[in-house]
């Protein structure tokens, strides 16, 4: 590959990536993405199905995924701030980086941002670690891929479920074993909630679910 | 959309799935880099064994030193050439397009015979209309481009053979021969008629002829015994004459610590190595930088398939000019990006075009002269005049192109046909 400029590997990449989801399908069907629009294939979206026997059965959720650098300089840090101020973007050098991945609507979740950005040890470089809890075995690195980081992310959305209800799909990679960062997670409010009265946690995400389907 | 997924980035799934075709995914798919998702290009092997293509892993290992895959420590020294692997891929290479027609042709057939006659019909299609839709453009996949049915009978004989071992439509299904999927196809050594330039070519260097724009000799009947000779007799190193100065330059260049280094010597070092000295300090960093790490990759390339510094110092010029040319973009708002973007965009995917080592204009090196103008970055007239011969030509040939559904199959062939028309 050495022929080509760092934008055109990205695409070349990316191009192989939506084609393979496209002729093979997600595990189970859980979920689809791709690009928005032909003139930019630097921005998919995906459309994730709420994974069974956990509160978010049910719902389809959006997410924009965004395959631009982010200079992060110490005032910048994408993943603990508000992201409409983030720094002008540079040409993707994925997959020698990560991309970023933002729900909209935003989900409730401990490890979404309110603006509905994921904040998931998968999409953080080795280099940067936003929450310092995080084991450098789960980060990014270029052999991840827009379907095992969307795996991953569904595999945060169900928690840690029991061995009986796992899904064939999980694999043993730590990446796909998540458990809710609640150490230093993205949605403090959301972490309290979480910890301290699942049931309720439980209960508003299956309200916003039949909210979003108008039930 | 779809005129993208047909412009086609060869992958595994253009085999069939596991239950038709045992074993072909996965060994095309063990033959690609984990990192860029191609075939591996000068492929090396780390501590771990894990493979990639060298210019990738040194890209990943300076952003973090350990395995992409396994994420055991590594370092560039631990980085081996490996030859076998190299020469597997350019094997599958050659024989990819060959064995995709034959288990396409294999897969169809199967259908035919476990279904009634009506069934693969409508299933085909189903497919064709998805292929089709949204972008409203299947003609411009060049994939699934309905041939006319004059075209549609086999031939027998030269060429013609040669455009028709895929049946693309359904309208002459009933016309199809007998299963015979091996004769059908050529073999190697049969020639066939260059679509471009219509002398006769032998079907295992179609590729390769049509890569160099047609310019090199037909291999008609007589084989060029005096140029093997005169290979042989160059030595090892024979495989680029033209540059024979590279031949002492076998050992990677060190890395450089360059915090420490004077300007001046900085300098020195670049123009060493035929590098402009424009730009700032910070520009000659990057770009000697980069130099290493194309220039250590290429040796990792056994010696037949390196590249010359000239090609070496085009590709990097190509990565300055992006670099300079999208460190201005900034997304202000979401129209005028949008709309920025489409042009970008097909520029990129002209980049991002397959590209073999003969992919690239040798004869053009004297354009590619590398001044200090090359700072104000006119990166669209390098990106587009750095088009093969082969894209130019087929800007004229395309109608031609669609009517024979498929001219070339293979890794380096398969153009972006759609970039022509968008
Ligand atoms: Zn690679
Ligand atoms: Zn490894
Ligand atoms: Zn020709």
């Amino acid at each position: 590959m050495a022929g080509r400029s760092s934008s055109a590997t990205a695409l070349r990449r990316l191009m192989t990536e939506y084609k393979q989801l496209t002729s093979g399908g997600s595990p189970d069907g859980m979920f689809t993405a791709g690009p928005i629009s032909e003139s930019d294939f630097f921005t998919w979206e995906a459309l994730i199905c709420g994974p069974k026997d956990t509160p978010f059965e049910g719902g389809v959720f959006a997410a924009k995924l965004t395959f631009v650098r982010y200079v992060i300089t110490p005032k910048f840090d994408i993943y603990h701030t508000e992201t409409d101020c983030s720094p002008p973007p540079q040409p993707s050098d994925y997959p020698l980086s990560p991309f970023k991945m933002k729900f909209d609507p935003p989900l409730f979740h401990p490890n979404i941002y309110a603006d509905g950005n994921v904040c998931i040890s998968i999409l953080h470089t080795p280099g940067d670690d936003p929450t310092m809890y995080e084991q450098a075995s789960e980060r990014w690195s270029p052999v991840q891929s827009v379907e095992k980081v969307i795996l991953s992310v569904i595999s945060m959305l169900a928690g840690k479920l029991n061995q009986s209800t796992r899904m064939s799909w999980i694999t043993d990679h730590p990446a796909f074993n998540q458990e809710p960062n609640l150490e230093s997670g993205a949605n403090i409010d959301c972490c309290k909630l979480y910890r301290d009265n699942r049931e309720e946690y439980e209960r508003i995400v299956r309200e916003s679910i039949k909210e979003q389907l108008g039930l | 959309m779809n005129t993208l997924l047909s412009a086609n980035v060869p992958d595994p799934t253009d085999f069939p799935p596991l239950t038709i075709a045992p074993g072909l995914r996965t060994l095309d798919g063990s033959l690609r880099c984990n990192i860029c998702g191609e075939l591996f290009d000068a492929p090396v092997t780390l501590n771990c064994g894990h493979c990639f293509c060298s210019f990738c892993v040194r890209s990943s290992l300076a952003e973090k030193q350990e395995c992409p895959a396994c994420r055991k420590t590594a370092i560039e020294g631990h980085l081996r050439p490996n030859p076998v692997m190299e020469e597997v891929v350019s094997a599958w290479k050659l024989s990819r397009p060959y064995i995709l027609n034959l288990s396409k042709a294999d897969s169809e057939q199967q259908q035919r015979d476990a279904t009634p006659v009506a069934t693969p019909k409508a299933k085909k299609r189903k497919i064709m209309a998805e292929t089709g839709t949204r972008s409203g453009a299947s003609t411009s996949s060049g994939v699934s481009a309905p041939r006319s049915p004059s075209k549609s009978k086999r031939t027998r004989q030269g060429s013609e053979v040669f455009f028709n071992t895929i049946p693309t439509s359904d309208a002459d299904e009933d016309e199809m021969p007998e299963p015979s999927n091996a004769s059908a196809n050529p073999r190697p050594d049969d020639l066939v008629k260059c679509p471009m330039c219509t002398r006769r070519v032998k079907y295992k260097s179609i590729n390769q002829h049509m890569d160099q724009g047609c310019k090199d000799p037909p291999l008609e009947s007589t084989r060029s015994t005096m140029s093997d000779w005169k290979k042989l007799m160059a030595g090892p190193n024979k495989g680029k004459q033209k540059d024979t100065s590279d031949d002492e330059d076998n050992f990677p260049l060190p890395k450089a610590s360059y915090a420490t280094l004077k300007d001046r010597k900085l300098k020195e070092m670049l123009t060493e190595h035929g590098l402009p000295i424009s730009g700032d300090r910070n520009q000659w960093i990057h770009r000697h930088q980069r130099w290493v790490m194309i220039y250590n990759a290429n040796l990792d390339r056994s010696s037949r398939n390196r590249k010359t510094k000239q090609e070496l110092r085009k590709e990097l010029k190509k990565w300055e000019d992006e670099k300079a040319k999208k460190r201005r973009t900034t997304v202000e708002d979401n129209a005028a990006h949008e709309k920025r973007h489409k042009n970008e965009f097909a520029q990129l995917v002209d980049a991002a075009r397959p590209r073999g080592d003969k992919g690239a204009p040798k004869a053009a090196a004297s354009t590619a002269k590398w001044t200090a103008e090359q700072s104000k970055n006119n990166a669209a007239i390098s990106l587009s005049g750095d088009k093969s011969p082969r894209a130019a030509q087929t800007e004229g040939n395309h109608c031609e192109r669609e009517k024979n559904a498929i001219v070339v199959d293979s890794e380096e062939e398969r153009e972006m046909v759609f970039l022509q028309r968008t």
